[in-house]
């Protein structure tokens, strides 16, 4: 207990003065006179405040003398040996009852009564009793800040249990709270921190400098709790979850690499369609749907080499949130989650290196102050190889060709007066070879510069711009056929936002954006001039532009609420050549003639205004119910329509022809969180309108006119997500998420389900995870992960027939049949060494087994010929063939 | 030249090297396996392959019933052809109706009277087993000419490539079929040691691939080195081909190029992912039975060319020979076939 005091993750400096430094002494004598009129002439004659003073003993009569005695002496002489001790806080007087003490505070208290800096102990409960608690309001106030760098965290919780209040801090980490004079229970929530729990007895406003420890970055003793219970609780919006990245290290790894994505889908209400797929699907949500940011940066493809591996080091992440409903009004542009990513600082006061060794990857990492205490750099790379796998591969197949991946993440911050500026840029990139001849690019590139400005009272300020570009290419070095081929999404923005603190319990939160996107739709050029045409699909520029306010307060005491509204205004421009066709809805098919849109006027443009809104109600301090509503409008596309994740897949914006995604959900959930467990149940709806569906058989690779093989569809999600979440050392979660995802297509088409409901092709009903962590020492944890979810849908042979000479397979109706069950367990064990925290090198171990019954998931169904290619044959594809072990080593060196 | 498809075809090929990553990654034993589904549809549906071409006694259709998809080729059962329905062709505008007579391994129009048009508009019915089945009306639109048939010899892959070059427009898709003939020789030995050219037969071929003109974005479009087919270098001295350029409504283009694009997918992981293709019949006692295949109406050009493989100066035996009757080759006579000498 001691040491998690030592360690502990926040520190309040309390100023002892003694009060023999008061200015007077004191005479008088007592016989048989009651204790609280003894205090009371105390209080009068040294002209202080006693708080606190109405307590059992009051009615003790006191016979003594005091002659030229100071007030600390006369009150060490009226308190001592009655089980009650005095402390001066905020220049009152406090009465404290010592059982409810430890003795550490206590020696602290007598030891030393001046100036003294002590920490409280956790957890700590009992009541103090005072004429005045529960009477008079106080305001408590202050800022939370990494006691790392002293830098200000935004988004921690700070519930005061005593007075049902709470608040979330501002960006600049500060925070105002209403408590009662007397005792006050504070807890403090955040994401990536240990939460805590703090007792105050307070009798005027107090304002508190918090510091809390990361739980990412330390290799000491790992508590591993609900870090986020409380703050769900709390919080008003739900739809939010949260796994420390020091939990995902726990968590077994597929060669080695520990990935971020791979762990969100152990969430409830994410799935995904399996290994080897790119992205996530959220309540139903379709991959393009989520807002992937990095340090504010937009990530168009958070994989590598195809969704096998995640692009997130897990050294450069200090923490995420992934908000599946009830989003704030900051965010907009997508429309089934945030995964919003906050990149891992360095260190404003000591440098190290760390890394770690895998089977696929290397990493570095340096992070250090450039200028101490005003300067802090964190640098992170990565470099994948499959050299090593391939000597334990007896493959011909795979012996000339080469795949591998990097990145390369660089944070700057700067403390400033009042303010901070922070930088983050990216670098990634794939690199892989189908054949000799021919290797595909992928590369990711971004960068933000964040100013945040704190001088004013209760007004923060944020300045934000970003830029990011996911690009993709195929080189053919044949000589006769060679081509090169490219597309990309380019995304340049620059935002304000400013965050006025109304009350204690109220904010007003407004801010702007404006994006511009820059796309080359896909360019086939040959790499011999004349061997055939340059195809070329188009480019498309366009500017969204946004604005959004958000307001949060509070009703009744219990009843927590965030009210927002973002209006969007998005603009195509020019150039660009216009299809006029005959039809007037997707899909268009007969051409009348065209238009040539030149320079860059806006060619087409929408609006549209989003409102959100978050509820909760304190049932009790534990438990709280939740009401979420959020519209968001979505103007790109990822357009893909093959069976699997596609090289050649790419981003489209919402045009004259297809109308921006409108997606509508609500959510209704129950947060109860106890001292061990945690269990949530959130049922949520959710409906789409302008969707989009492909063709049959549509080919959307250099398509100069995507929109005739578009077809217009609406969709509805809709399920209900549970968790149990057990802290402490034997801990984790199981999550289950019964769901439904549907889709109708409205547009004409000569299939069996117009006008039908029909599952999408991510709809898997049924999904279950459970993460089992077990701390069996300091140095030894082992950990465990099944998943279990419903085979996807898939469209299956019926029949098969001949016509004209030929046989060919009659296939149901779109996704009427399921591909089988995916399940998978995965075990894992870290052993940790050089504990103390003396030790220059620190290093831990991971070994684990992922699949480890060798379970052949099939992940996907495509088609082949067989009998001298007349007759089709349909085949499974196992991404994961067997079970498969892996070992990585982590070291930090100081 | 090459076109988007044949561009794509090719990326596609490529692409299929990603299973490298596959295997690298993750399958150190095989991980691609067959697979049968189940399914609650697996009654045999009916198939109809039927066409109505402009002119007199013009119309052909094919019954058969589809058959159970196997996951093993080895327990692939042939269709059921269909011999016992009744079918008829409908004239809407005059509304005539002619029922087509059962012939060998096709029902055909045999009627003087039934005169099928340009603007016309047609449909099929079929009564088989007590219910009846009917297609959509195909309207006739008039069939864009063929420009030329040509043919090259490509010495690198030792074969000779048939080729049509034509203009369509949106309103007049087309479809281009083909058939043939090439002579074979018997040589019966008579007497010892001495060879007799006792007989010639012409054998019928028909081509079975499916070459339908691309729906490009321009109004007007001239085709241009349309492949219709391949022939092997080691064909007969003379080979006959007769195309056929038949116009399509936009219903039966975007049917074949459905069938065209299954046939073209498969064995690639991002290849489309497998869809639904429905024809215009329905069954009109019970309208959630599905029937598969496609009943057309079309008008259509022709022009024939022989192709004579001594101009490509092969080393190769003149004729193809046969030793024995060559009236024992399937789909052989010894008649002339119509537009052989002409060519």
């Amino acid at each position: 207990m001691k040491k998690t005091l030592i360690t502990g993750i926040f520190n309040i400096f309390l100023i002892f003065n003694s009060l023999s430094q008061i200015d007077s002494t004191f005479s008088k004598s007592y016989n048989n006179k009651p204790l609280s009129e003894v205090i009371f002439d105390i209080e009068k004659h040294f002209n202080i405040d006693i708080v606190n003073r109405e307590i059992p003993i009051n009615q003790l009569e006191l016979s003594r003398t005091f002659k030229n005695a100071t007030a600390g002496q006369v009150l060490r002489s009226i308190i001592d040996g009655t089980g009650y001790f005095f402390m001066e806080l905020n220049e009152k007087v406090y009465l404290f009852e010592t059982s409810l003490y430890s003795r550490d505070i206590l020696d602290l208290v007598h030891a030393n009564y001046t100036n003294t800096e002590f920490k409280l102990l956790r957890n700590r409960s009992g009541k103090i009793s005072s004429v005045e608690e529960g009477k008079k309001k106080v305001i408590i106030s202050g800022k939370i800040l990494q006691s790392s760098d002293d830098q200000p965290i935004q988004g921690v919780t700070i519930k005061n249990i005593s007075y049902s209040d709470g608040t979330i801090s501002g960006l600049d980490g500060e925070f105002k709270i209403e408590g009662f004079l007397g005792e006050n229970n504070l807890l403090i929530n955040s994401y990536g921190y240990t939460s805590e729990n703090l007792n105050l007895n307070l009798n005027t406003d107090t304002v508190l400098t918090i510091y809390l420890n990361s739980d990412v970055i330390t290799f000491d003793e790992v508590v591993v709790t609900g870090n986020n219970a409380q703050e769900k609780v709390d919080r008003p919006q739900g739809g939010l979850e949260k796994i420390s990245i020091r939990q995902i290290k726990e968590l077994p790894t597929f060669l080695g690499e520990v990935d971020v994505v791979r762990s969100i889908i152990s969430l409830p209400g994410v799935n995904t369609v399996g290994e080897g797929s790119s992205g996530f699907n959220v309540r139903g949500g379709n991959v393009d749907e989520n807002l992937i940011l990095f340090d504010r940066i937009p990530i168009f493809n958070s994989s590598h080499l195809f969704g096998f591996f995640s692009i997130f080091n897990s050294e450069s992440i200090e923490s995420f949130d992934l908000h599946k409903g009830g989003f704030s009004a900051r965010y907009g542009g997508r429309s089934s989650s945030v995964l919003d990513v906050e990149g891992r600082k360095g260190s404003f006061s000591e440098k190290s290196l760390s890394g770690s060794l895998g089977l696929i990857s290397t990493k570095v990492s340096l992070d250090g102050p450039l200028i101490k205490d005003k300067l802090a750099a964190r640098v992170n790379f990565r470099r994948a190889y499959t050299s090593l796998i391939k000597t334990f591969v007896n493959n011909p197949e795979i012996e000339n060709k080469e795949a591998g991946f990097y990145d390369l993440n660089i944070k700057l911050d700067a403390k400033l007066e009042n303010s901070s500026l922070s930088f983050s840029g990216l670098l990634s990139g794939d690199t892989y070879q189908f054949l000799e001849d021919t290797t595909s690019n992928v590369k990711n590139t971004g960068a933000s510069l964040i100013y945040r400005n704190f001088s004013l009272n209760k007004l923060s300020f944020l300045l934000k711009s970003s830029y990011s570009k996911y690009s993709n290419g195929i080189r053919n070095d044949d000589s006769r056929i060679g081509f090169d081929y490219e597309s990309y999404i380019e995304h340049t923005d620059l935002s304000a936002e400013v965050i006025y603190d109304i009350s204690n319990s109220s904010y007003l939160e407004v801010g702007v954006q404006s994006i511009l996107y820059r796309l080359n739709l896909g360019e086939l050029v040959p790499n011999t001039p004349g061997a055939f045409n340059k195809s070329f699909a188009g480019r498309e520029r366009a500017l969204h532009n946004s604005a959004f306010i958000d307001y949060g307060g509070k009703l009744f005491e219990r009843l927590n609420y965030s009210l927002g509204l973002r209006y969007n205004y998005f603009l195509n421009i020019g150039p660009a050549t216009i299809y006029n066709y005959q039809e007037n809805e997707l899909p268009y098919k007969n051409i009348n003639d065209s238009t040539i849109i030149s320079g860059n006027s806006a060619y087409n443009t929408y609006s549209g205004l989003e409102p959100r809104v978050s509820l909760s109600y304190s049932i009790n301090k534990s438990s709280s119910i939740k009401f979420g509503y959020n519209l968001t409008n979505q103007y790109i596309n990822l357009i893909s329509n093959s069976v699997a994740i596609s090289p050649v897949s790419y981003w489209k914006l919402s045009d004259s022809y297809i109308k921006p995604r409108v997606t509508n959900q609500v959510s209704l959930g129950y947060f109860l969180n106890q001292e061990k467990f945690s269990f949530q149940v959130e049922p949520f709806y959710k409906w789409q309108s302008n969707l989009l569906e492909y063709s049959a058989g549509s080919q959307v690779f250099i398509n100069e006119n995507l929109e005739r093989d578009l077809l217009l569809a609406e969709g509805y999600s809709y399920g209900s997500e549970f968790k149990l979440e057990k802290s402490g050392r034997f801990n984790g979660w199981l999550s289950y998420t019964y769901s439904r995802t549907l889709r109708r297509i409205l547009s004409n088409v000569n299939e069996s389900i117009a006008g039908e409901i029909f599952p999408a092709n991510f709809d898997s009903p049924h999904n279950f995870n459970a993460v089992v962590n077990y701390k069996v020492s300091k140095r030894v944890s082992v950990s465990s992960n099944f998943q279990f979810r419903s085979g996807r849908p898939f469209t299956i042979p019926e029949s098969i027939f001949e016509y004209q000479g030929n046989v060919y397979a009659n296939f149901s109706k779109r996704n009427d049949g399921r591909i089988p069950n995916y399940h998978r367990l995965d075990l894992s064990m870290t052993l940790k060494s050089n504990l103390k925290k003396t030790s220059k090198i620190k290093g831990e171990w991971n070994f684990s087994l992922y699949n480890v019954y060798g379970r052949k998931n099939p992940f996907t169904i495509f088609y082949g010929t067989v009998g001298n290619g007349r007759l089709p044959q349909a085949y499974k594809l196992s991404v994961l063939g067997g079970v498969f072990p892996s070992v990585s080593y982590n070291f930090t060196l100081k | 030249m090459m076109n988007n498809f044949s561009k794509l075809s090719s990326l596609n090929r490529n692409l299929k090297g990603i299973a490298f990553l596959i295997i690298l990654f993750s399958c150190v034993s095989a991980c691609i396996d067959p697979i049968f589904f189940e399914t609650n549809n697996s009654d045999p549906l009916l198939v109809v392959d039927g066409q109505l071409i402009t002119g007199v006694n013009n119309g052909e259709v094919k019954l058969f019933t589809s058959t159970k998809y196997v996951s093993d080729p080895n327990d692939f059962t042939a269709p059921r052809m269909v011999s016992d329905a009744s079918v008829y062709v409908n004239d809407v505008l005059s509304g005539k109706r002619s029922q087509l007579k059962f012939n060998t391994d096709h029902y055909e129009l045999d009627d003087e009277s039934f005169e099928v048009v340009v603007g016309g508009e047609y449909f099929l019915e079929i009564i088989w087993n007590d219910q009846t089945y009917r297609s959509q009306k195909e309207r006739i639109v008039e069939a864009p000419k063929i420009d030329s048939i040509y043919y090259n010899y490509k010495s690198v892959d030792k074969t000779i490539d048939v080729y049509v070059d034509a203009r369509t427009d949106v309103e007049s898709l087309v479809q281009w079929k083909w058939s043939g003939a090439y002579q074979v020789i018997s040589f019966l030995p008579s007497e010892p040691d001495t060879f007799t050219c006792c007989t010639r037969c012409y054998v019928e071929v028909t081509g079975k691939e499916l070459n339908i003109v691309e729906r490009n974005i321009d109004i007007q479009q001239s085709i241009k080195e349309v492949l219709i087919t391949t022939l092997k270098v080691d064909m007969p001295t003379e080979f006959l081909i007769n195309l056929q350029q038949l116009s399509l409504t936009q219903e039966a283009h975007e049917y074949l190029n459905l069938l065209k694009i299954q046939k073209s997918s498969g064995n690639s992981l991002f290849d489309p992912p497998p869809f639904e293709i429905n024809g215009n019949l329905v069954n009109v006692d019970n309208p959630n039975e599905k029937v598969l295949g496609y009943f057309f109406a079309s008008d259509q050009d022709t022009k024939s060319i022989k192709i004579d493989r001594r101009e490509f100066f092969i080393a190769t035996p003149n004729y193809r020979s046969f030793v024995g009757d060559c009236r024992d080759i399937i789909r052989a006579d010894t008649i002339i076939p119509p537009n052989w000498s002409g060519n």
